[in-house]
């Protein structure tokens, strides 16, 4: 009997570990987790503050930012900077790092610098797959941080 | 003597048999309440971890907004919209009216299973022709300029949501930049559904989806 009742508590909690390992998918990540796209770039960006990435250099930048993905299904994505002429869009990308799913690109608001949060579209995963985000940050703009839903 | 001890093996007897059987439902009682209470411990756990869920989002969201209003250059009624909120009002998003169905999609399938599913749609879609004319010139101009001078247009087919759009490149060396920066004017999500070696040819079919729609991956 002490035997069962183990067994059924280990089961009992293994569901619960499942479940909250499916139903936790959403993941958030800071600026920092930008890098320079091109090689070239890495001495414009620097990280501002403790974990926001900011492009110093005089002209916009491409940054790239990739997550791997494991919950296959869609995944709602966004990106929160500070500016008013940056765009970011995201792409779910195979094993060959191709597009699969590209995102529409979405533009910050024009007027002054300000802080808004981009609505990057729904990316489609695949299982193991991974989803890529793309910005054009702009000079003095900063990208606070990313999130994955 | 042995009738009087046969009498009291017979009440020791049937002492003990009640005893045991006592003992069983008393023992059955206290596994069912061990039960009951491990129920309790996983729904408890199960609402806490969707608790946390949101705490976790909250909190990064507020998290994001005080980084915000610290090192920030706008006061706080100049700043654009939070995380949770919508988008800050984009021409091209392709989520615009999809989050209703976020939860209907079932998330099975593989890449191939998906390409059918796309491909069955668009083969039974009907067309729009107000839509489909728009699509196709949009994809047309957007083509023409982008589009490396080696390449062309297969074929291009838009219907009531989605355009299906085949490429020949001369190598997928003149296909990758292309796709990562040539159909940025196109205000949709976009489904690369293959690229193949064909002979001399390197064929990229696309499904371009109208903008504030899903393709059915």
């Amino acid at each position: 009997m002490k035997a069962f009742q183990t067994l059924a508590k280990v089961c009992a909690f293994g569901v619960v570990a499942l479940t909250a390992g499916t139903a936790g998918a959403w993941q958030y990540y800071p600026g920092s987790a930008f890098k320079a796209s091109f090689a070239g770039d890495v001495s414009c960006l620097n990280v501002q503050s403790y974990s926001a990435m900011r492009n110093d250099c005089t002209t916009a930048r491409l940054v790239t930012a990739t997550v791997p993905m494991w919950t296959v299904g869609w995944h709602p994505t966004s990106v929160y900077l500070y500016g008013n002429n940056t765009w970011c869009e995201t792409t779910t990308v195979n094993g060959v790092g191709n597009g699969s799913n590209l995102g529409a690109t979405t533009y910050t608001l024009a007027g002054p610098m300000q802080w808004q949060s981009l609505n990057t579209g729904d990316r489609y995963v695949w299982e193991d797959t991974a989803i890529v985000f793309r910005c054009n940050l702009q000079p003095g703009g900063v990208i606070g941080g990313f999130s994955i839903d | 003597m042995s009738s009087r001890l046969q009498t009291f093996l017979a009440l020791f007897n049937t002492a003990a048999v009640v005893g045991v059987l006592l003992a069983f439902l008393g023992h059955q009682r206290t596994s069912e309440q061990e039960l009951e209470a491990l129920r309790d411990q996983v729904r408890q756990a199960s609402a806490s971890a969707t608790a946390n869920q949101g705490e976790r989002r909250a909190a990064a969201e507020a998290a994001m907004r005080m980084w915000a209003s610290t090192h920030g250059a706008q006061s706080p009624s100049a700043r654009g919209p939070g995380p949770s909120q919508g988008k800050a009002a984009p021409p091209g998003d392709d989520a615009a009216g999809a989050d209703d169905t976020t939860d209907e999609l079932p998330p099975t399938g593989s890449f191939e299973e998906s390409r059918t599913r796309v491909f069955t749609a668009f083969a039974n879609e009907p067309v729009d022709n107000d839509w489909s004319g728009k699509a196709t010139q949009t994809l047309n101009e957007t083509l023409r300029q982008h589009l490396p001078s080696n390449s062309r247009v297969k074929a291009l087919d838009c219907r009531a949501t989605l355009c299906r759009v085949e490429l020949v490149h001369r190598s997928a060396a003149d296909s990758a930049p292309f796709m990562m920066s040539g159909l940025r004017s196109w205000p949709g999500a976009i489904f690369v559904a293959s690229e193949v070696q064909e002979g001399e040819d390197y064929v990229v079919t696309l499904i371009a989806a109208k903008e504030g729609t899903r393709p059915p991956l």
